[in-house]
C-alpha cells in the first residue's frame, strides 16, 4: 500500500513537472512569437541596406583561421552584392533568378538560379539570415530565443543538418538587423560574420547588382 | 460441275419441302446459339494485328512493352497575361505540379508519375556517384583528367576553392571540396545533360521547369492501353481531376501523348457517324421506297446479318481471340451477302413461274457469286497481316452462314409482286445501247480507264503510316505545337533499347549504343550509360582508373600538398581526397543508382520484366533499357547496323516501320490480288468457258481497280490501310455485279438482274459512299475507296458486260 502511495505522489511529481515545463514553453514560445513579429515589423520598413562586414572562418580544412572583410548590399526582396574586400577581391552578386560571381582579375562567371542548385542553396541562405522574416523558418528549423536578442537556429530535417549544426544570430536591439551571424558546423567548424556599418533604406545604382567593378 | 454444291446450299425442291416456321427455327437458333456463346468471346484491341511481317510486329510489340505509347505529358503554363512576378509564377508553378502530381500519384491507373525529384537530390547525387568515379570515367574524360592534374590546374582549383570555402558558398560546398578539390565529379556531371533527353529544360527545387520559368512538365504512364477510346475516356477523366484539383487559377493544362489523340479520334468519328449516318439512312429508305415500293426489303436488308454472331464466335474459336478490326470489316464485308440477298428477294417477287422455279434460275448465279467472294477471302487467308486473316475467315463464315439463312427463311417473306417482263433486263440494256456506235463509245470509255488505272497503279506508293489515318482536333495540334516550343523538343524520336536476361546485360548493351553514339558526335540524346555504365564498361574503366594514377602518383601528391599549404590549407586537409585515391575502386550496382534521388529520371529508362508483363501477356522474361535520340537518315543507317551486329539491341524507329511495312504490304498486295485475280479467272473461265463471258464477269472488277487507283493518283498518290480493306469488298461486290448481269445476258434466266445489280450498288453507294464527306481521314478513305470502286463498277456491269458480249453484233449471248 505504502508503494501505491509512493508511486502515486511520484505521478503527481511528475504530472506538476510537465505542467510546469509546458507553461515554461508556452511563455517561451510566446516570447519567441513576439521577438520574431517584432525584427518582421523592423526588417518590413526596411527596403534596402548597406554595411561592412568581419567574416571569421575556423574550419579544419585551413591551417589558420581566415578574416575577411568585406561589404554588403542588398534591395529586397531579391538583390543581394556580397563582396569581399580584403585580403583577397570577391564578389557574388545575386540579382533574380540572376548572379554573377568574380574573383579578383577573373573574368565573371554568370550563372541561373534555375539550374546552378548549390547557388540557388546559397541564396536561400543568405535571404535566410538577411531577409528579417524568421517566421517562416519554423517549419524546416528549431527556432529558439536565448536572450532578448539572440536568436538560435536548429534544423529539423537531417539534410540540413548534415551541413549546419546551429546558427545563432544576435540582432542590434535597435535596429533589428542582424549583428552577429554564427554558424557552426557538425564537425565543430565555425563562421563568424560580424556585421557594422548600417545603412539603411539606402538608394543603389543598378550596377551595383549586375557588375561586379562597379561598387558605389 | 458444279452440282454437289447443292448439297451445302439447299435447292429450291429441299427449302420448299421444310415449313417456314421450321426455316424460321433454325435460323432464330443459329442467331441464339452465335448470341450467347458470343459473350465468351475475347476482343483484342491490338493495333499490332494490323500490320505484316513478324519484325514490324516484334518492334512495335516492343514498344508497347516500353509503355511509351501510354505515356501522358502535362504541361503547366501561366496563362498569356498574367501579370505575376517571374518568382511568383515559379512558386504558383511548383505548387500546381505538386498538388498535380500527387493527385495522378494517387491513382492505381496511373505508374511511373515523375513530377519532381526528392528534396535534396543535388546533394544526394554527389554523395552517390563521387565514390564511383573511377567506374564512371571512360577513355573522353582522360584527356581532361591529365590537364586537371597539371600543376598549373591545380594551383588554380585550390585558389579558387580557397575562395570559394570563404563565400557564402563554403559551408554548402565545404564536403564536396575536401572530397574532390579539383572536381572531377564534374567530368560526370555534364553527362547528365543526357538524362533529360532534347527536352530544354531546368530543375528547380526539383521541378522540371522550362527555360523561360514559365511551365513545367509532369510525365505518367498510363496502366490502361490508351489505344483504346473507353480507356482513353477514364484516364482522361482522371488527369481532368488533377488538373482541376491541383491547379492554380492562373495556371492551364495541356496534355500531349496518345491520350489526347485518341479521344480526337474516337470523337471525330463519333460525329462523323452522328451526321452521316442518319443522312445514309434517309437516303436508303428512300431508295428503297421509290425502287422496291415494299417495306419487306427492309427484313431483306437485315437478315444476312442474322449469320453474324454464329461466324463471330466460329472465327474466335479459330483464332482463340478476335481482333476488333477484324471483327468491325469482317462485319463490314458481310454487307456482300446482302447483295446475295437482294438478288432472291427481288427475283422471288418480281420474276414469273413461280417460287420453286424462280430459286432454282437464280441458284446458278448466286453459287457462282458466293463463290467467287469467298475465292478472294480464301486468298486474303494468305496475308501476312493477322488482322486480314482473322478478318477473311470471318467474313468467308459469316457469307456462307448468311447466304443459307438468306436461302432458308427470304422465300418466306417473299411473295410475288410487281413482274418485269420475260425478255432478259440483258435485252433491255443492249436494246438500248444495241448500236455499234454507241458500243464502241462505251467499249472505248472502259478501255480509256483500264489504261489509265494500269498506267497510275505503278506509280502509286502504300503509306504503312498508320497516322494517316489519325485526326488530332485542333486543340491537340495547338497543344503539341505549344509542348514543341516550351520543351524544344525537335522531330521524330528513334528509341534504341538493349535487352537482356539480366540488367547488367542489358546496361552492358545499352553502354555499346552509347558508344557508337558519342563516336558519331551527336550530343542531342537520352541515356542512361553515363551514369549507369554496364558492367563490362565499367571493369574497363576502373582499369583506365588504374592505369592514370599508377601513372601520376607519388608525384601527385607531393606537387599537390604542397601547392596546399601555399593556399593555405591544412597539412592533412585533403586527407579524405587522398584516401578515395588509395581505396579499390568498386563498382556501381545499378539499385545504388535506382535507391538514390534520381530514381524518377533514371526508372524511366529501365523496364522490368514484371512492368513488362503489366503492359502485355506476350512479355519475354528481360530487362529493357532505353535510349532515345534525335536520329537523321546517317545516324539511322549506324544505328540499324549496330542493330545487324549486335544480339539485344532494337532500333524502334518510325521511318524503319513506314519503310518495311510498305514493303511487305505492297508486296502482300501484289501477291493477293494476283492471286485473288487468277483465281476469279481461273473460276470464271471453268464455268463460263466463252472468253467474253469471262471479259463480262471480270469488266466490272477491271473498271473498280482502275478507278480507285486513278482516283488515288489523282488525288494523294498513296493507298492506305483502308483503301486494302475496303478493296477488297469493292472487288466482291463487283465480281458479283458481273456475274448476275453475264448470267442474265447469256443464260436468260432471271430477268430482274440489272435492276437488282443497280439497287444494291445504289445501296452501297449510299451506305458507305456517304462516308467520303467524313472528316476523319479513315472514313473518308472507306467511303471514297467504294464511291470510286462501286461508282465504276456499277456502270461497266451495267452497260460494259452487256456491250462485251453483243461485240459479235448479236443481240443477245
Amino acid at each position: 500500500m505504502a508503494n501505491w502511495k509512493k508511486i502515486s505522489l511520484l505521478l503527481f511529481l511528475l504530472l506538476l513537472g510537465h505542467i510546469q515545463n509546458t507553461s515554461a514553453l508556452a511563455a517561451d514560445s510566446k516570447a519567441l512569437a513576439a521577438f520574431l513579429a517584432d525584427v518582421r515589423s523592423q526588417s518590413s520598413q526596411v527596403r534596402s541596406l548597406s554595411c561592412l562586414f568581419i567574416q571569421e572562418r575556423h574550419l579544419a580544412l585551413f591551417a589558420r583561421p581566415v578574416i575577411f572583410h568585406g561589404a554588403l548590399s542588398l534591395i529586397r526582396p531579391d538583390h543581394l552584392r556580397w563582396e569581399f574586400t580584403d585580403p583577397v577581391s570577391s564578389v557574388l552578386i545575386f540579382n533574380g533568378n540572376k548572379g554573377i560571381r568574380c574573383n579578383d582579375d577573373a573574368p565573371p562567371v554568370h550563372f541561373d538560379l534555375k539550374s546552378n542548385p548549390i547557388m540557388r542553396i546559397v541564396a536561400y541562405q543568405l535571404w535566410t539570415w538577411l531577409g528579417g522574416d524568421y517566421e517562416k523558418l519554423e517549419t524546416i528549423y528549431d527556432l529558439k530565443l536565448h536572450n532578448k536578442s539572440c536568436l538560435a537556429i536548429i534544423p529539423k530535417e537531417q539534410g540540413a543538418a548534415d551541413v549546419i549544426a546551429k546558427i545563432t544570430i544576435t540582432f542590434d536591439e535597435k535596429t533589428m538587423q542582424p549583428e552577429i551571424v554564427e554558424i557552426i558546423e557538425p564537425g565543430g567548424d565555425l563562421t563568424r560574420i560580424s556585421f557594422h556599418d548600417y545603412k539603411l533604406n539606402v538608394w543603389f545604382s543598378e550596377a551595383v547588382f549586375t557588375r561586379c567593378g562597379n561598387r558605389e | 460441275m458444279f452440282g454437289f454444291l447443292k448439297l451445302f446450299l439447299p435447292g429450291a425442291e429441299t427449302v420448299n419441302s421444310f415449313p417456314t416456321w421450321a426455316r424460321w427455327c433454325v435460323v432464330l437458333a443459329m442467331v441464339v446459339v452465335g448470341g450467347v456463346l458470343a459473350r465468351n468471346v475475347i476482343i483484342n484491341d491490338n493495333a499490332l494485328d494490323m500490320l505484316p511481317g513478324d519484325a514490324v510486329r516484334g518492334d512495335l510489340q516492343l514498344l508497347k512493352r516500353l509503355g511509351l505509347i501510354d505515356r501522358v505529358f502535362l504541361t503547366l503554363s501561366v496563362k498569356p497575361g498574367s501579370s505575376l512576378s517571374d518568382s511568383e509564377v515559379v512558386a504558383v508553378l511548383k505548387e500546381s505540379a505538386d498538388q498535380v502530381g500527387r493527385f495522378l500519384a494517387q491513382s492505381h491507373l496511373l505508374s511511373e508519375v515523375m513530377y519532381r525529384l526528392p528534396h535534396g537530390y543535388e546533394f544526394g547525387l554527389f554523395a552517390t556517384v563521387q565514390p564511383y568515379l573511377p567506374v564512371l570515367l571512360d577513355e573522353h574524360d582522360y584527356i581532361e583528367l591529365a590537364l586537371a592534374t597539371t600543376p598549373v590546374r591545380i594551383d588554380q582549383a585550390l585558389g579558387d576553392n580557397f575562395i570559394l570555402l570563404n563565400s557564402p558558398a563554403g559551408i554548402t560546398i565545404k564536403k564536396q571540396v575536401q572530397q574532390d578539390p579539383l572536381g572531377i565529379i564534374r567530368l560526370v556531371l555534364q553527362k547528365l545533360e543526357h538524362l533529360r533527353s532534347e527536352f530544354s529544360l531546368n530543375v528547380v527545387d526539383g521541378f522540371f521547369f522550362s527555360r523561360d520559368g514559365r511551365s513545367c512538365l509532369i510525365m505518367a504512364e498510363s496502366a490502361l492501353s490508351l489505344t483504346d477510346s473507353k480507356n482513353a475516356e477514364i484516364v482522361q477523366a482522371v488527369v481532368d481531376g488533377a488538373l482541376s484539383s491541383g491547379l492554380n487559377s492562373v495556371i492551364q493544362g495541356r496534355v500531349i501523348g496518345s491520350l489526347p489523340h485518341t479521344l480526337a479520334n474516337a470523337r471525330s468519328i463519333q460525329h462523323d457517324l452522328r451526321v452521316l449516318l442518319p443522312i445514309a439512312t434517309i437516303l436508303l429508305l428512300l431508295l428503297l421506297g421509290i425502287a422496291l415500293r415494299d417495306g419487306r426489303a427492309l427484313l431483306v436488308f437485315g437478315i444476312p446479318f442474322l449469320a453474324a454472331p454464329l461466324a463471330v464466335c466460329a472465327t474466335a474459336c479459330i483464332f482463340g481471340e478476335i481482333s476488333s478490326l477484324a471483327l468491325g470489316f469482317g462485319i463490314v464485308l458481310l454487307g456482300i451477302s446482302v447483295d446475295f440477298a437482294v438478288h432472291l428477294y427481288l427475283a422471288l417477287t418480281r420474276e414469273s413461274g413461280g417460287h420453286e422455279l424462280v430459286l432454282q434460275r437464280i441458284r446458278r448465279p448466286i453459287i457462282l457469286a458466293t463463290l467467287t467472294t469467298i475465292s478472294v477471302f480464301i486468298v486474303l487467308l494468305f496475308s501476312q497481316v493477322p488482322s486480314h486473316k482473322q478478318m477473311a475467315t470471318l467474313a468467308l463464315i459469316s457469307t456462307l452462314l448468311a447466304v443459307s439463312v438468306s436461302w432458308l427463311v427470304i422465300p418466306s417473306i417473299a411473295t410475288s409482286g410487281k413482274r418485269v417482263p420475260d425478255k432478259a433486263s440483258c435485252f433491255v440494256m443492249s436494246g438500248r445501247y444495241s448500236s455499234g456506235r454507241m458500243r464502241f463509245v462505251i467499249l472505248t470509255a472502259w478501255v480509256g480507264l483500264l489504261a489509265a488505272g494500269l498506267l497510275t497503279w505503278p506509280l502509286l506508293h502504300y503509306n504503312g503510316d498508320l497516322r494517316v489515318l489519325d485526326a488530332p482536333d485542333q486543340q491537340v495540334i495547338a497543344d503539341e505545337q505549344h509542348f514543341r516550343d516550351t520543351w524544344g523538343q525537335k522531330g521524330e524520336q528513334t528509341f534504341m533499347v538493349a535487352s537482356g536476361a539480366s540488367l547488367n546485360e542489358a546496361l552492358d548493351r545499352n553502354s555499346q549504343i552509347y558508344e557508337t553514339i558519342i563516336e558519331n558526335n551527336v550530343n542531342a540524346f537520352q541515356s542512361l550509360s553515363p551514369l549507369m555504365p554496364g558492367p563490362a564498361s565499367q571493369q574497363r574503366n576502373m582499369q583506365l582508373w588504374k592505369r592514370f594514377w599508377h601513372e601520376k602518383r607519388p608525384l601527385f601528391d607531393k606537387q599537390f600538398e604542397e601547392i596546399a599549404v601555399k593556399h593555405g590549407y591544412a597539412v592533412n586537409g585533403f586527407a579524405s581526397f587522398f584516401q578515395w585515391l588509395d581505396r579499390k575502386p568498386a563498382f556501381l550496382l545499378p539499385t545504388e543508382l535506382l535507391s538514390g534521388s534520381l530514381q524518377p529520371l533514371l526508372a524511366i529508362m529501365i523496364r522490368t520484366p514484371e512492368q513488362q508483363q503489366a503492359k502485355t501477356q506476350d512479355a519475354s522474361h528481360e530487362f529493357l533499357v532505353i535510349t532515345t535520340v534525335a536520329a537523321d537518315k546517317e545516324l539511322l543507317s549506324v544505328l540499324l547496323a549496330l542493330e545487324q551486329a549486335g544480339q539485344g539491341v532494337t532500333v524502334l524507329d518510325s521511318r524503319k516501320w513506314r519503310n518495311q511495312v510498305e514493303k511487305l504490304l505492297r508486296k502482300d498486295i501484289v501477291f493477293l490480288s494476283f492471286a485473288a485475280g487468277v483465281i476469279i479467272v481461273f473460276l470464271t473461265v471453268l464455268i463460263f468457258k466463252q472468253m467474253k463471258a469471262v471479259a463480262g464477269v471480270l469488266a466490272p472488277v477491271a473498271s473498280a481497280l482502275a478507278a480507285m487507283s486513278l482516283f488515288s493518283f489523282l488525288s494523294s498518290g498513296e493507298l492506305n490501310m483502308m483503301h486494302l480493306l475496303m478493296g477488297i469488298m469493292v472487288i466482291g461486290l463487283s465480281v458479283d455485279y458481273g456475274i448476275f448481269v453475264v448470267c442474265s445476258c447469256t443464260e436468260q434466266i432471271i430477268n430482274v438482274s440489272s435492276f437488282a445489280v443497280s439497287v444494291c450498288a445504289a445501296s452501297s453507294l449510299l451506305g458507305f459512299g456517304v462516308l467520303a464527306f467524313a472528316d476523319h481521314p479513315a472514313l473518308h478513305s472507306l467511303g471514297v475507296t467504294v464511291l470510286v470502286g462501286i461508282g465504276a463498277a456499277w456502270p461497266t456491269a451495267i452497260w460494259v458486260s452487256p456491250a462485251i458480249l453483243n461485240m459479235t453484233g448479236r443481240e443477245a449471248v
